[in-house]
């Protein structure tokens, strides 16, 4: 498939509205992940991703996205299943408390 | 002040709705899933209390009054804790683990230190690293206990084998605080009350849900909360009523980039029509309030406020051009193209490398050129405005060839020599594949030997620059027109002696029929700036020739084509070669119409490619190619290239894409194999700005909310079918043909229709009528006497609504609706919106919606049928009177019956 087919922010699996830092460390992570040497066709397809969103113009059309489709909620609510919650301050405190 | 009160009633609701459920769960009405979201949430209302001999040091970490107690420094150190438990909260490991760095080992808070580091990794999923950092926690103390509680109820496995173990409450306590099941479930909740008419994406009711959801959980899970409510706003933008999204945007703030959805209500305001100042407004809240204040990189937010405006001008533009009449022609005062060039202006300023912005201008200040309503001292300054247009385009893209070769040549013509110089170097330097960039050096030769042969001071530098130009003569280029230039210059210089032989062995050497001779030693003696005086006789022979054209063998008009074809194709037409190229350009095509027969020569392709690039026999309405030339064309792919290359100059239209797909294809399999370096670039080119073209165009039909409908008028014939018989189409076509016959303005670019530009020629003003071809267009406008009367009776169903809406007063209702359905046969899009409205009207008035239906499809018959009426009375000749009319009669013909539409329009 040729590389440019493919969704950038898909490809670093990223939010549409990554921010320049966050592509960087996307593409940082996966390059380690898929090594040319290795997988030659991934990587690839990650640079140029890369390469797509390091760019401002394509970073200000991903934010105004005028063809987005519209949004699923139930595959938001599905996808958040697998992540537990981090705990906030005061109920993590609590935890200490002695029990009664 | 009123929406915190709003807010502490609605937080107040949901208290009372959430201990209305523990009453139920504690009687046993509710079922098990509802009583473990109930205890959840008890989970969440854990408070941390001090043990009667706690340390001060962890009770500080929670109890700021403790905190005060402590020394200065220990003070920081436990409000760093604080923080850093925060931070952790949020995902910012890194920042959490940076704030305790400075805590030393020695510190009553170490042990948080270490307590947060072993959070990281539990949070990461890492329970080793975890344990073996809490693992040297002191067991007495809270970070430890906090720590054996989580392990547990993750692991269920004990932190110190040793000690104490935490509680079973405790445990579950923890394990509720890492579940969000409660939460995901009252989400589910909502996206399942979804409505059950499929254009209603998220109801009022649904929004109304997301308040409380929003206040009793973003607490708990803020990052899914607030992740679920940004989908809800996006969702409620992707319909037609807005209520949802109103209600939805104070409640639910926005994303980084957009935290006020200024951005996503501009979005949405695209959607509608006529909301110019919705958009607008949108648009500069967005700039002012939010990205201004955005954190984005600097070059992103000015790309982002560039593409902003470019969409804005780009409303604008379709704005207006859904906005045209009834029949087709643009509204009186025509298009707003100050605001939209204002627009494209900012977009370029705001961002100079929007490449498409700069290209949308261009193709603007040609538009206006091109438009017949423009005058011609508006298209003075317009054509003032393309310079710094393309001067900037050039700036931002130096290796944009086009555009560079323009400025170049106009350089020259304003002889700004040194200009063109630089530009000339700064395109060499990016070694482009482009034959004209990689001509470059000979074109600049051969212009400095033009410019310098117009000033006798520097006539003794033009050998030597026709001597470069040889040197550097490109290899698809004809090199026979040299010697003919050599002998201008002769001529210019004085000798007409040396000129003599000059242009005979000139003419010996390249074996040229008499007309191409003639014609190319007439293009070189102007060229060479030969006084006026001295032109006059080479300038007759042309003439002899025009008027002989039509009994001028077929073949020997293609050579003089072809070797036109080379002048326009590398911008050196001269002066005088309008007025010539049109003439021939006309008795040429009428000849072939006739069914003339003739021989492919070499010269062929040439001369189609110089009649396609002047758009000859077609316009944007009308792909196809003519009878004599479709058989050739499938061996013949550069002619097909340079059809396809002139229509995307001339802007795709909707129903002609299945014919122009089939045609991409067949010139890029071609263009693989064409030897010829200036076709095999020009064809790969050409269909990749045409599959960029469609790419744009289908980008552009989902963007609209009735894309679909559009559908209807997509033509998948076989290839070059007849023209598009649209009432809308038509009349279009009658009024770009009525244009081109009258146009009174000049700079129209090269590439347009030598039809177009031609009456501007100061020496030509006896071509009103030669013609009949090129004058029908001026007959095909209908009055609205001929349309009316074409008309016949009316359908049932017309007379049926007509008699309703007056016996209710409702006229107007019904003008405006007549109205609406004669712009959607323009517009197809509009088609869906048009439906519901006039089922919505026929209902007030007592009428169905099969009426409405009917009522729709009656309507666009008729319209339709009078044209027809109109195209067969034409056929038949049916005119006589007009076909007598002088040129100067049917101009203020065609005037009246514009102003007579116009005054019906605005009745």
């Amino acid at each position: 498939m040729n590389p440019t087919d493919l969704n950038p922010h898909d490809v670093l699996g990223l939010a549409a509205d990554a921010t320049l830092e966050e592509v960087r460390s996307a593409y940082l992570r996966l390059v380690r992940e898929h090594p040319p040497e290795r997988d030659a066709e991934k990587f690839r397809e990650i640079h140029s991703a890369y390469t797509l969103l390091n760019d401002p113009m394509e970073q200000a059309k991903a934010l105004l996205a005028l063809s987005r489709e519209p949004p699923d909620l139930t595959a938001i609510i599905t996808n958040a299943v697998a992540k537990p919650l981090r705990i906030p301050k005061l109920p993590l405190l609590a935890l200490g408390n002695e029990d009664a | 002040m009123g929406s915190s009160k709003s807010k502490s009633k609605s937080n107040k609701k949901a208290e009372l709705e959430r201990r209305a459920r523990q009453r139920s769960a504690r009687k046993g009405t509710v079922p098990a899933a509802a009583a473990a979201i109930l205890q959840a949430s008890t989970a969440w209302e854990l408070k941390p209390k001090p043990l009667a001999d706690e340390p001060l040091h962890d009770v500080a970490v929670f109890a700021r009054s403790s905190r005060e107690q402590l020394p200065a420094e220990l003070q920081t150190q436990a409000t760093a804790v604080a923080e850093a438990l925060e931070l952790l909260r949020q995902g910012a490991d890194a920042q959490a683990l940076d704030i305790l760095k400075d805590i030393p080992r020695s510190s009553p808070f170490a042990d948080w230190r270490l307590f947060v580091r072993g959070l990281v990794a539990f949070y990461a999923a890492d329970t080793t690293a975890a344990r073996q950092a809490w693992g040297r926690l002191d067991p007495t103390r809270r970070p430890a206990r906090i720590a054996a509680v989580l392990l547990k109820a993750e692991t269920d496995s004990p932190l110190f084998a040793d000690g104490q173990q935490p509680s079973v409450k405790r445990i579950e306590s923890a394990r509720q605080l890492r579940r969000r099941e409660h939460i995901l479930a009252a989400a589910r909740n909502i996206a399942s009350a979804s409505a059950r008419d499929s254009e209603t994406k998220f109801t009022v009711a649904q929004a109304k849900q997301l308040v409380p959801f929003r206040d009793e959980y973003r607490g708990q899970d803020p990052e899914f909360v607030n992740r679920f409510g940004q989908a809800c706003v996006r969702l409620a933008a992707c319909q037609e009523n807005p209520d949802a999204f109103d209600m939805l945007v104070p409640q639910v703030p926005g994303p980084a980039h957009d935290p006020h959805w200024n951005l996503e209500n501009f979005k949405y305001a695209l959607n509608f029509s006529d909301s110019e100042e919705w958009v607008e407004e949108a648009a500069d809240d967005y700039l002012k309030q939010d990205l201004t204040k955005s954190s984005a990189p600097e070059p992103v937010k000015q790309a982002l406020a560039s593409l902003l405006r470019m969409t804005q001008a780009r409303y604008l533009v379709d704005q207006q051009s859904s906005a045209m009449d009834p029949f087709g022609f643009m509204s009186a005062g025509g298009t707003d193209y100050k605001s939209i060039e204002k627009l494209l202006g900012e977009a370029i300023k705001l961002y100079p490398a929007n490449r498409i912005a700069h290209l949308r201008l261009l193709e603007l200040l040609q538009e206006q050129l091109d438009d017949y309503g423009t005058s011609t001292a508006e298209k003075k300054k317009i054509g003032q405005r393309v310079v710094p247009a393309k001067a900037a385009f050039v700036k931002a893209f130096p290796s944009e060839v086009e555009a560079t070769l323009w400025l170049i040549d106009h350089y020259f013509d304003e002889d700004k020599l040194s200009e063109a110089d630089k530009l000339v170097i700064q395109l060499s330097s990016y070694r482009l594949e482009d034959p004209r960039a990689k001509a470059l050096p000979w074109k600049l030769s051969l212009r400095r030997a033009m410019y310098c042969s117009g000033r006798k001071t520097q006539l003794a530098q033009v050998p030597a620059a026709l001597d470069e130009a040889a040197a550097s003569w490109p290899a698809w280029l004809r090199q026979d027109w040299l010697p003919f230039l050599r002998a201008a210059l002769a001529l210019r210089q004085g000798d007409r002696t040396a000129f003599d032989e000059l242009d005979a062995a000139a003419r010996a050497a390249c074996s040229a029929t008499p007309l191409l001779a003639d014609c190319m030693t007439f293009a070189a003696v102007q060229q060479m700036n030969v006084p006026s005086a001295q032109l006059k006789p080479f300038r007759q022979i042309v003439e002899q020739h025009i008027a002989a054209a039509d009994k001028t063998p077929l073949e020997e008009l293609f050579e003089l084509g072809d070797f036109w074809w080379d002048l326009s194709r590398t911008g050196l037409r001269h002066k005088g070669y309008r007025l010539q190229a049109s003439k021939i350009g006309k008795v040429l095509l009428s000849r072939l119409k006739n069914g003339e027969a003739f021989q492919v020569t070499s010269h062929f392709e040439g001369a189609c490619c110089w009649l396609a690039e002047h758009s000859f026999w077609y316009s944007r309405f009308e792909f196809k190619a003519p009878e004599w030339l479709a058989p050739h064309l499938a061996e013949h792919p550069r002619i097909a290239a340079g059809i396809v290359s002139a229509v995307l100059r001339f802007g795709l239209v909707i129903w002609r894409l299945a014919n122009f797909q089939s045609l991409i294809e067949q010139i890029d399999l071609a263009a693989k194999q064409e030897r010829d370096p200036y076709y095999r670039h020009t064809m790969a080119t050409t269909v990749s700005e045409a599959r960029q073209s469609l790419a744009d165009f289908e980008a552009r039909q989902r963007l609209s909310p009735f894309a679909a409908l559009g559908d209807m008028f997509v033509d998948d014939d076989d290839d070059y079918d007849e023209p598009c018989d649209c009432p809308s189409c038509r009349a279009e076509r009658a009024r770009e043909e009525a244009a081109s016959g009258s146009s009174g303005g000049s700079g129209s670019r090269s590439s347009r229709s030598l039809f177009t530009s031609f009456d501007d020629d100061d020496d030509d003003d006896d071509d009103d009528d030669d013609d009949e071809d090129w004058d029908d267009g001026n007959d095909a406008i209908l009055s609205p006497e001929e349309l009316f009367a074409a008309l016949g009776p009316a359908p049932a169903i017309m007379l049926k609504v007509d008699a309703r809406f007056r016996e209710r007063g409702a006229e107007d209702q019904l003008e405006l609706l007549n109205e609406e359905i004669s712009r959607a046969i323009e517009v197809p899009s509009r088609l869906g919106d048009l439906e519901k409205k006039a089922i919505e009207i026929f209902k007030i008035q007592g009428l169905s919606s099969s009426d409405a239906a009917e009522f729709i499809t009656a309507t666009f018959s008729t319209v339709l049928r009078g044209f027809e009426a109109k195209v067969r009375r034409d056929d038949a000749g049916a005119e006589p009177a007009a076909a007598n009319q002088t040129a100067d009669q049917k101009r203020e013909s065609r005037k009246s019956r514009q102003k007579e539409l116009n005054k019906k329009r605005k009745r």
